[in-house]
């Protein structure tokens, strides 16, 4: 069983408690508009071009067989119309300027590559986060990750966003020792607009998971002019306040701002400044005031 | 009336002082601090027996030491507990280290090829036992010479005793001149507080002039005065196992209600302040009992308060108090000053048991020096003293092969010439230390050394020439990762992929990459397969590196010889030295700029999750025989926050379950070190831990600090 990932980071400390694989599997069902891991999105591989490496040296151009690269004032401009990504221009690209993201690899392979790190993971706690992009998407090379990483006694973590149909979650409960969940808004229609979703499924399956037992932790990006009110935010409590979940409030950031302009996406958070600590502290007492457990605070 | 947390404040701030003025008037130094303050100009020469202006042997060993002895400026500061400072690189003040009349011309030319730091002429670097000296004292020392002086009769060994006895005579000396200075300046002050300070300094001083330490107070002091005297003779900086050394004299003192624990830390912190001398806290004792006391976590609040260059290692093993190891990160992390280090327990006594000795002399081998581990008064070691530059011997073979027509041409056949002159600098290596164990009594005795050694005194005979136990003779190689990165490139770039050609490689080298394609071709060879990432060439060519580099310094020793000879990778600060005499090398690396540091990857070796590789990739590099690789770990100080300490622990804790030895950390805010880098005199406080040492920042050469920005910026 195989599927598509971007990349496995080793040493992950904010996908779950200690340290931690995080699998970022390709493929996402919502566009949120602040995403950091836009490179997630595609279910395909996507070219990315980092100009700041670009030795200008055209072996690229040289390389690409229907032209789909050529040069621009400031370095390569890609016509990813044309672009097939066969991948032959990032093979000669002597600075990693061009690279494919995204890597087809079996599911024994995922588990070969973090074991390594089983010995990290005994000493802090950690085990392997499955992220994204949405792992329930490739529902069976998920499975098949997590069914081994239980065999070894690997502590299972997995990050989605819930938007599946409720038999996939099922399929995977016994394998997942921590579920992370976002609940961006309650709003319906606000969700929609800035993931392309509404959100009626997802706060469904978030009550059936934890119906059903898993260890839950909710999490909430909090936006500027998108979810950063002290309503919004309350609403959030209120839904999970009798609910045996833990919470996190994860400060917009705008690290992942130059990935887009590397994939040739448009980032509908352009211009928007990251979340203040202090606002983030501000909207972090809500919870405190609805007795809702939060888990580390500097996220 | 000052408080203790006052008047360490004040000696903190005058010890950046002094610092301050050690780069104005003797300029930059890539070096340990060491705690020495700067002299009187003019005041005290050398006084030369030879010439070509230097001295050696015994008597003008002992005769420009007592002399200094009698002569150097006395310290006495009314806010410190305890008195003396250090002036004089007496050993360094020589023109010549090695005595002219036992040439080593048949190694040089060898030495040269291959770039070795030979250690011939070199001295210290093995650990004294403080042990010993806080049991006998001066006057102790003294009998024991006079019993064996009684023994051994030979003109020889009675003129060895004499100039022994003459040494302590003058150490003596400089400790009464204290004494009557300590008085002296009692007497003019006026603040009755600093007025039995000083007082109680010349008592202190008065009691173990002859007599051992009886308190705290006078261990402490006497332990400073034998490392002054030790560092004066020759730069020694070992120290011992701190918190089992003074436990007897703090519970003493406890029990009998002379001292409580603010008075403690405030001793412990005017000794730590007095010189960054290697000391080890915690870890097992010789029967596998784990050391940590009281006065262990005393130790560490002491440093927090003085918080300066300090080089205390953390021993971690099995049985480590959990509770010493979450206070040592999280000193470490509070004040991101590189102290403390943390050795590596279950690694180095396995590795040291593989050589043939006893569980419980391992566990007795304990981190005191840079990056070496030593038996306190039992061994002589040449510890971090011999180094082969193996990206030298790299450069040498890949010409050789070149030189040949181009059929011959291959990694198989480069690694066949590498290992052939890898042997040979192995070979020379060891016969420099062959040579220097003949003639260093000629050269260099260890007269201080020898007084708190086993052996020397008991059999009339310097440490160096058959009066110590053992014999572990330590060869370190440098610059792993230069050339298993460079393997790998030659393996992937021209045999693999074929995108270069071995032609146009060696133009590149040649040319140091300065060619109309270079950059090109640089890029190719940097980004190959590196060495430190998981499953890649330069993995397999770094372990092929460890095998061989480790079985050629094993084949050296000589059990009729009890020389035992033991591997380490580690290249200290000399990665800029060894890197001036290599050109440019196929990892993309430029002609003369530094070589990678021990077994460290190459900066900027994997972009996420440096920390675990790194901590995996150096575990697996050892050579496991008892001497380290260190893990020059630079961390980052947006992970390194307090809320992540039990992860920090994790990486500690997991790099040592697989095998690392020595871990060494920078936590280093990136804006901070580049504007310390631009004026270094806005960050006077400023602490790296440039290798197994820390130094003041604003200490380094320009070149230094930019490959620690370098280090830091790509970590």
């Amino acid at each position: 069983m195989s599927g598509l990932i971007t990349t496995i980071q080793r040493m992950s400390i904010h996908d779950g408690p200690g340290i931690r694989s995080a699998v970022f599997m390709k493929g996402c069902n919502l566009r949120c508009w602040w995403c950091h891991n836009p490179e997630t999105w595609e279910f395909n591989f996507q070219l990315q071009y980092i100009n700041d490496k670009c030795l200008r040296c055209n072996d690229c151009i040289k390389k690409c067989e229907i032209q789909a690269l050529d040069t621009e004032a400031d370095g390569i401009r890609i016509a990813r119309e044309r672009c097939t990504l066969c991948g032959k221009c990032t093979k000669v690209c002597p600075s990693g300027a061009l690279t494919m993201i995204g890597e087809q690899v079996e599911a024994e392979e995922v588990v070969r590559r973090v074991e390594q790190d089983i010995i990290f993971y005994e000493e802090s706690g950690g085990g392997i986060t499955l992220s994204g992009g949405e792992p329930l998407m490739q529902l069976d090379f998920t499975k098949k990750i997590l069914s081994l990483c239980k065999a070894k006694h690997i502590h299972t973590a997995i990050e989605s966003n819930l938007m599946v149909h409720p038999k996939a979650i099922k399929a995977l409960l016994p394998l997942v020792d921590l579920w992370m969940c976002d609940i961006k808004t309650i709003d319906p229609a606000t969700h929609k607009k800035y993931t392309g979703v509404s959100n009626e499924r997802i706060i469904k399956n978030f009550k059936y998971i934890i119906n059903n037992n898993a260890t839950v932790i909710a999490r909430t990006p909090v936006i500027p002019g998108f979810n950063d009110t002290e309503e919004c935010i309350e609403s959030i409590c209120k839904l999970i306040q009798d609910l045996p979940v833990k919470c996190e409030l994860l400060g917009f950031h705008t690290l992942g701002f130059d990935k887009f302009c590397q994939l040739g996406l448009t980032n509908l958070c352009s211009g928007l400044k990251p979340l203040t600590a202090q606002r983030l502290s501000e909207l972090k007492r809500i919870f405190k005031k609805y007795n809702i457990k939060t888990t580390h605070e500097n996220i | 009336m000052k408080t203790f947390d006052e008047k360490l404040a004040s000696l903190r701030k005058l010890k950046l002082a002094q610092t301050q003025e050690k780069i104005a008037l003797e300029g930059l130094l890539d070096e340990d601090d060491y705690g020495r303050i700067v002299p009187p100009k003019g005041f005290w020469k050398i006084i030369p027996n030879h010439q070509d202006g230097s001295f050696y042997g015994f008597d003008a060993w002992a005769n420009n030491f007592c002399d200094l002895m009698e002569k150097h400026p006395v310290y006495v500061n009314s806010d410190d507990a305890f008195a003396g400072r250090w002036m004089y690189f007496m050993s360094k003040m020589r023109p010549n280290k090695w005595n002219p009349e036992y040439p080593y011309d048949h190694l040089k030319p060898d030495i040269k090829k291959y770039d070795i730091i030979c250690g011939i002429g070199d001295d210290a670097h093995f650990a004294p036992d403080y042990e010993m000296g806080v049991q006998l004292g001066w006057g102790g020392l003294l009998d024991k010479i006079e019993h064996y002086r009684s023994i051994n009769t030979s003109p020889a060994q009675q003129h060895f005793y004499d100039l022994h006895i003459k040494v302590i005579k003058g150490i003596q000396g400089w400790i009464r001149r204290h004494i009557e200075k300590a008085n002296e300046m009692a007497m003019h002050e006026s603040n009755s507080e600093r007025k039995q300070n000083l007082l109680d300094i010349a008592q202190t001083n008065q009691n173990i002039l002859v007599d051992a330490p009886k308190t705290l107070r006078e261990a402490c002091q006497w332990i400073i005065w034998f490392h002054l005297a030790s560092r004066t003779y020759n730069r020694d900086g070992a120290g011992g196992q701190l918190d089992s050394l003074l436990l007897p004299f703090y519970e003493h003192d406890i029990a009998e209600n002379n001292i409580d624990d603010f008075t403690t830390i405030y001793y412990l912190g005017c000794f730590l302040i007095n010189d960054p001398v290697y000391w080890q806290i915690g870890g097992p004792d010789k029967n596998g009992k784990d050391q940590t006391s009281k006065i262990s976590f005393l130790l560490l609040e002491a440093a927090d308060k003085i918080n300066t260059s300090l080089n205390i290692t953390v021993r971690v093993h099995d049985g480590i108090n959990p509770e010493l190891l979450d206070r040592s990160v999280y000193y470490l992390v509070k004040n991101k000053n590189a102290w403390p280090r943390f050795s590596g327990d279950k690694a180095l006594v396995k590795g040291f048991m593989s050589n043939g000795f006893s569980v419980e002399l391992a566990r007795q081998r304990i981190a005191v020096g840079c990056n070496w581990m030593s038996l306190p008064g039992l061994e002589y070691t040449m510890n971090d003293l011999v180094k082969v530059n193996m990206a030298k011997v790299f450069e040498v073979a890949y010409y050789e092969m070149i030189a040949q027509p181009d059929s011959e041409y291959s990694t198989g056949k480069l690694w066949k010439l590498f290992e052939m002159h890898l042997t040979k600098a192995v070979e020379v290596a060891a016969a420099g230390i062959r040579h220097h164990l003949k003639y260093q009594k000629y050269n260099e005795p260890e007269l201080l050394l020898n007084l708190l050694s086993h052996g020397p005194i008991e059999k009339g005979l310097d440490v160096s020439d058959g009066g110590a136990q053992y014999y572990n003779l330590a060869i370190d190689g440098a610059g792993l990762a230069i050339v298993a990165d460079s393997f790998a490139a030659l393996e992937q770039r021209i045999e693999t992929e074929h995108l270069l050609d071995w032609d146009e490689m060696t133009t590149q080298l040649k040319a140091d990459f300065k060619t109309t394609n270079g950059q090109k071709i640089q890029a190719i060879c940097r980004n190959s397969e590196r060495y430190g990432a998981t499953d890649s060439l330069g993995e397999k060519w770094g372990e092929q590196i460890r095998d061989i580099f480790t079985d050629l310094v094993c084949k050296q020793s000589n059990p009729a010889l009890k020389q035992v000879f033991i591997p380490g990778f580690f290249s200290w600060a000399n990665t800029v030295g060894f890197g001036l005499s290599v050109g440019a090398t196929p990892n993309g690396r430029n002609a003369k700029t530094p070589i990678s540091h021990g077994a460290n990857p190459n900066p900027g070796f994997i972009i996420e999750g440096a920390s675990l590789s790194l901590a995996t990739t150096i575990a697996k590099m050892q050579p496991a025989k008892g001497n380290t690789a260190p893990m020059q770990w630079e961390l980052d100080p947006t992970f390194a926050k307090e809320e992540n300490v039990n992860l920090i622990k994790a990486i500690i804790k997991t790099h040592f379950r697989m095998g690392g030895t020595l871990i060494n950390v920078n936590i280093m805010d990136k804006k901070k070190i580049l504007e310390a880098h631009k004026d270094p005199s806005k960050y006077p406080e400023l602490v790296v831990r440039v290798t197994g040492f820390t130094a003041y920042f604003a200490m380094l050469s320009p070149q230094f600090r930019q490959l620690v920005v370098d280090r830091i910026l790509e970590s």
